[in-house]
């Protein structure tokens, strides 16, 4: 049972209808498959449309797939079994405003199945660690959107869960407060607690997940690690970007960035440039500056520029053929 | 199980959160506050209500006119000399207007200025009396020395009037005049007083006991509460709910609540039972705290009020289906608002088009059969005297009420009332066939002159062809006309029997002077289209010297073998014997422990059907009770009627089933083995003991009893009224929930089962055949709305 995934795709698709005589076909996810491992912190990306939030609620069993398969920890996605060891933070989270911080706790967990009587010994502790110690009794109507988010939080703990997904989290929240629940992932991915982050913020995903699955108008363009998404995009550009500057003879500067794709950041001077570049690997970098050095131009500063996630996301997202690119990067 | 608990707590919690819902309570507690000084007190029955306890109020004005200064009549001296002189004067002068409008032709403008005048004048003679009855010095012992005084009243003089308290005293004055005057009835003894806090509510003494006053306050108040209050409060019930369900579906709601472990179908109830908290909180603060009011201060502690609660939820829970599957099907708390309220608007008016379809079609029904020989009358729509068309296959109108044309309009319009042309209460007398002369005579009333509808025309047809003619008019304030072996017999509300002399021919007036007219003689001079003789003496007075007022021809009985007449009057059975002179004198009489009977006799036995449903049987010549039966059905009795052999009596009750007394086979009570039970609407015996049965369609058999065969029919064309009735009205109406008859299902509740076994009038049990029924089908409805709307969420993309 601990191999199993936390959660799992099989080519799945879901097509939303729309009219009742001259009906509309929506493809909200076509062929998706990925998986999330048990523990990980996994992120899922995409554009607004892109279809995350249909794949979460296929999970849940909110809404139903058209074709494929999808499981959660196990479990048929949608079934009860399944949703009984996970914890959710819906996007756009509303509690009735005639509840308290208290009285939603023990509405949610109740939902939930936990006793009242847990939930009254947890609920202390949880609105602390969400940062909203002393404020159980209030109505939730007093709460700033920002609560209404840690409060939706701690109901998705109550339980315990094996599986957290996000959907949106920090959403409204100002940065102290993101940074805070950045940490209470952490923690919890400490405690062998698989997240499923669902999340515009592409830093905080950067900075939460160890992988991601990236989905654009119901595709999967991209899953894998973070720190491998720069590899997947050289895939297709050059895998080293390199920032130099430099200083001697324009000719021979010139010279030896021919044939490769460069620019002229700036010019400093008659003779110092700052010039952005892409090579294939490190060996082209060594190669560039025993050239550079041989033609006596020196190397006043030279930089390794990281890809990051928003650029790789973006890059992604604009490729028409990031679905070949994936095919292929996955056979690798 | 804890999951659905929890949605339906926090249901309550949205409930006691709401403002609306303190608003709502509020205006309860203002309502319970206004009512709550209400209350009784227990009284002696000493007042005289015109129009209640005093309701033969021309009779009472004509015996104080005719015995007011008559020394025979010392009591009635005594009364009439204590009234002011100009009231006697306003009294001979209403008396004398009311005479002639009774046969003359007054225009309807003096007819409604002497209507205004004579209301004021009875005012003045009410306030009068009871003057008269408060005062000290009314009973002079001579005045009463030669009236038969009834027990009580003697009971109080023994007394001694001096001793007696103010109000005793009142008491023995009221059952002095009663006493002394015709009309004003002894009443029962006892009564209840309406207070509002310190103060008498002025005409609100009710004679009646206390279990009377119980049952009657409790369906008042099921009824008040149920159109006024918890109409208004269910609509707004519904208004504030009705964004309950929809809210849920909002994205970030929905989401969440289906995310947690349980299934579409719990979640759905358990929203639309949490739903119903809102109106749970208020049904039960009202109906508790009318409880509390009616136990506190109406001593009425009849726990039967709090089924208000439930029936209430689900009445309102039949709303909130409709509202809900709006809710989920479009998600939007604005049509689930507007949808719900057109239904309540629909349910209303579905409602109120059957009611008035149903009445309309109910009060065209059949209401009597006359057998004519082997041919049968039928009476139709407003009483008409009806034959059958064999060459129309229909009825044909043969007499029927005169009436302006204004007035046949607005009489088309109330016959869309339910019930407002139930009963007979146009007192159609006859008609009825004299076999010996083969004649037919019926009365018709003249609304055209309204001060004539106690003395109707009278009409008569020969047997063979029934085309009548008017010959004259019935004795005034007739009742009840008979046919026994030598002609006809009227019956009078003066207590008076008269039988039918016609003159001959009135050109063959010297040939036959001084000798009784040959009845069809008479007809046959009229149906050639001679003119009559309004002066001709129409008939004459065979007794009883010692007479009984009556008001309801339903207590007078005739036995054809006998020839005795038996009225019932107050809580007794007089027997009326014809003696060797043609004349009749009163006979023996028994005493029954009901204030109202119906009353057929035939061969040897006399029935009386009472209001609690039993029916007693009597020996006719004796009044010895033979047996008490009781039909199974708990239905009131419309008419009696029987077979001139007495073999049978058939029962034919409220919710239109037919009964059957076969006294040769000395069996109990059954249900007639006749068709289309549940839709008889008249019946009548044929000399061969078979039984005329009428329908609401006007559909007429003539059953043989025997083998239950029907020998003939007269099935006239259905109308487009009652086929839309029947075919579309009838089962959307079944569908509809029916809000505005739940009441009756809290009043039917409220009865005390034990009285409803015994002495309880059927009439207070329920008026309608199925109380539950509403109950039923609103919660078939709700349970179909449901399941569609469980179905819709269960497979639907959120």
């Amino acid at each position: 049972m601990s191999d199993t995934p936390a959660i799992q795709a099989n080519s799945l698709f879901k097509t939303y209808t729309e009219g009742t005589i001259f009906k509309k076909r929506l493809h909200a996810l076509k062929d998706v498959s990925f998986e999330v491992k048990k523990g990980e912190a996994f992120g899922l990306l995409g554009p607004n449309g892109a279809g995350k939030t249909t794949f979460i609620k296929i999970l849940l069993g909110i809404i139903r797939k058209t074709k494929g398969n999808a499981s959660l920890l196990g479990f048929q996605a949608g079934s009860r079994q399944g949703r009984r060891l996970v914890g959710y933070l819906p996007e756009h989270l509303r509690v009735p405003a005639h509840m308290t911080g208290f009285t939603a706790l023990e509405c949610f967990g109740n939902l939930a199945n936990i006793p009242t009587k847990v939930i009254k010994e947890k609920r202390g502790d949880l609105l602390a660690m969400v940062g909203l110690d002393g404020r159980g009794n209030d109505r939730v109507k007093k709460y700033s959107k920002g609560m209404v988010q840690r409060l939706g939080l701690a109901q998705a703990l109550l339980n315990d869960p094996q599986l957290l997904i996000l959907d949106e989290p920090t959403d409204g929240l100002d940065p102290r407060a993101r940074a805070e629940v950045r940490t209470i992932i952490r923690g919890l991915t400490e405690k062998g607690v698989t997240i499923f982050l669902n999340s515009h913020l592409l830093g905080e995903v950067e900075t939460t997940c160890d992988r991601v699955a990236i989905l654009n108008r119901g595709e999967l363009k991209y899953f894998g690690g973070v720190d491998e998404i720069g590899d997947f995009i050289g895939g297709s550009k050059g895998s080293v970007k390199l920032s130099i500057g430099v200083k001697g003879d324009p000719d021979a500067i010139n010279s030896c960035f021919d044939g490769s794709d460069f620019k002229i950041l700036d010019r400093k001077t008659e003779t110092e440039f700052q010039v952005e570049t892409s090579v294939k690997d490190q060996g082209a970098v060594d190669q560039l500056i025993d050239t550079l050095r041989n033609k006596s131009i020196s190397i006043i500063e030279l930089e390794r520029k990281q890809v990051s996630l928003e650029d790789a996301f973006l890059h992604i997202v604009d490729d028409p053929k990031s679905k070949e690119n994936l095919q292929n990067y996955l056979k690798k | 199980m804890r999951p659905y608990l929890a949605l339906i707590k926090d249901s309550f919690r949205a409930a006691v959160a709401s403002n609306v819902l303190y608003v709502l309570l509020a205006v309860i507690t203002l309502l319970l506050l206004v009512i709550a000084p209400l209350h009784v007190r227990e009284a002696l029955d000493w007042r005289l209500q015109f129009g209640s306890n005093v309701t033969k109020l021309d009779m009472l004005s004509e015996n104080l006119l005719e015995k007011g200064e008559d020394s025979e009549h010392p009591a009635v001296n005594r009364v009439w000399g204590m009234l002011d002189s100009q009231l006697r004067k306003d009294l001979a002068k209403m008396v004398a207007e009311k005479e002639k409008a009774a046969t003359e032709i007054i225009d309807p403008q003096t007819a409604n200025s002497n209507f205004m005048k004579h209301s004021r004048i009875t005012n003045s003679l009410e306030d009068a009396l009871n003057e008269i009855i408060e005062r000290k010095d009314f009973y002079e012992e001579e005045a009463w020395a030669k009236k038969r005084l009834n027990p009580e009243a003697k009971e109080l003089l023994e007394e001694g009037v001096d001793s007696l308290s103010d109000e005793r005293h009142r008491r023995l004055n009221r059952l002095l005049m009663a006493s002394a005057l015709r009309g004003i009835e002894r009443g029962s003894g006892n009564a209840l007083e309406l207070w509002y806090g310190p103060w008498q509510i002025p005409d609100m003494t009710f004679p009646v006991t206390y279990n009377q006053f119980a049952n009657g306050t409790l369906q008042t108040v099921t009824w008040f509460f149920d159109k006024f209050v918890l109409s208004i409060g269910l609509f707004i019930a519904i208004l504030v709910t009705a964004n309950f369900i929809p809210e849920t579906f909002l994205p970030g709601s929905l989401n969440l609540l289906m995310s947690k472990p349980i299934s579409r179908w719990g979640l759905l109830l358990a929203k639309f039972v949490g739903g119903c908290a809102f109106v749970a909180l208020c049904a039960v603060y009202l109906f508790v705290g009318l409880w509390m009011w009616l136990g506190f201060a109406m001593g009425i502690w009849d726990p039967s009020i709090l089924w208000g609660i439930p029936i209430y939820i689900v009445v309102f829970a039949i709303y909130y289906s409709v509202s809900t599957f709006i809710g989920v099907w479009a998600r939007s708390p604005i049509l689930s608002i507007i949808v719900t309220a057109l239904f309540w608007a629909a349910c209303f008016l579905v409602g109120l088009t059957f009611q008035m379809v149903d009445g309309r079609i109910n009060n065209s029904r059949s209401r009597g059969l006359v057998a004519v020989g082997d041919k049968v009358l039928h009476i139709g729509e407003l009483n008409a005297v009806e034959t059958w068309n064999e060459s129309t296959r229909d009825w044909d109108k043969s007499l029927e009420i005169k009436m302006m044309e204004e007035q046949r309009m607005v009489m088309g319009g109330a016959m869309f009332i339910p019930g407002a042309g139930d009963d007979g209460d146009l007192n159609l007398v006859g008609p009825v066939y004299d076999k010996k002369h083969n004649v037919v005579l019926s009365g018709v009333i003249n609304l055209a002159n309204p001060g004539t509808i106690n003395h109707q025309d009278l009409f008569i047809a020969s047997g063979d062809k029934l085309e009548f003619q008017e010959i004259g008019k019935l004795p005034r304030g007739a009742l009840k006309a008979v046919a026994d072996k030598d002609g006809i017999i009227v019956f009078a509300r003066d207590g008076k029997i008269r039988r039918y002399i016609g003159k001959a021919d009135p050109n063959d007036e010297g040939k036959d002077k001084g000798k009784e007219s040959d009845l069809s003689n008479m007809a046959r001079s009229f149906l050639k289209g001679k003119k009559k003789n309004s002066k001709e003496k129409l008939f004459e007075e065979i007794g009883p010297e010692k007479r009984i007022t009556y008001d309801s021809r339903r207590s007078i009985a005739f036995n054809q073998t006998s020839r005795n007449v038996f009225v019932f009057k107050d809580d007794k059975i007089t027997q009326f014997v014809l003696n060797s002179d043609g004349k009749y004198e009163t006979g023996k009489d028994v005493t029954l422990t009901s204030s109202e009977a119906f009353l057929a006799s035939g061969g040897n036995t006399l029935v009386a059907a009472l209001p609690n449903g039993r029916v007693i049987v009597f020996d006719e010549e004796t009044l010895t009770e033979k047996t008490t039966e009781r039909p199974q059905d708990k239905s009131p009795f419309r008419s009696v009627i029987n077979s001139s052999d007495g073999r049978y009596y058939a029962f034919l009750c409220k919710n239109r089933t037919l009964w059957l007394l076969d006294n040769e086979s000395n069996s109990q009570i059954k249900m007639a083995p006749v068709p289309g039970q549940r839709t008889v609407t008249a019946a009548e015996f044929d000399q061969q003991n078979r039984l005329w049965i009428a329908n609401r369609s006007n559909k007429v058999q003539l059953i043989n009893l025997e083998n239950s065969k029907s020998e003939q029919t007269f099935s006239p064309p259905t109308g487009w009224l009652t086929k839309a009735h029947e075919y579309a009205l009838s089962p959307i109406y079944w569908l509809f929930p029916k809000p505005g008859e739940f009441y009756k299902l809290v009043s039917h509740l409220s009865v005390n089962p034990d009285d409803a076994e015994e002495d309880v009038e059927l009439e207070a049990l329920s008026d309608s055949a199925n109380p539950w029924q509403p109950l039923w089908s609103g919660l078939l409805f709700m349970c179909a709305v449901l399941f569609v709307t469980c179905l819709v969420f269960q497979y639907r993309d959120f």
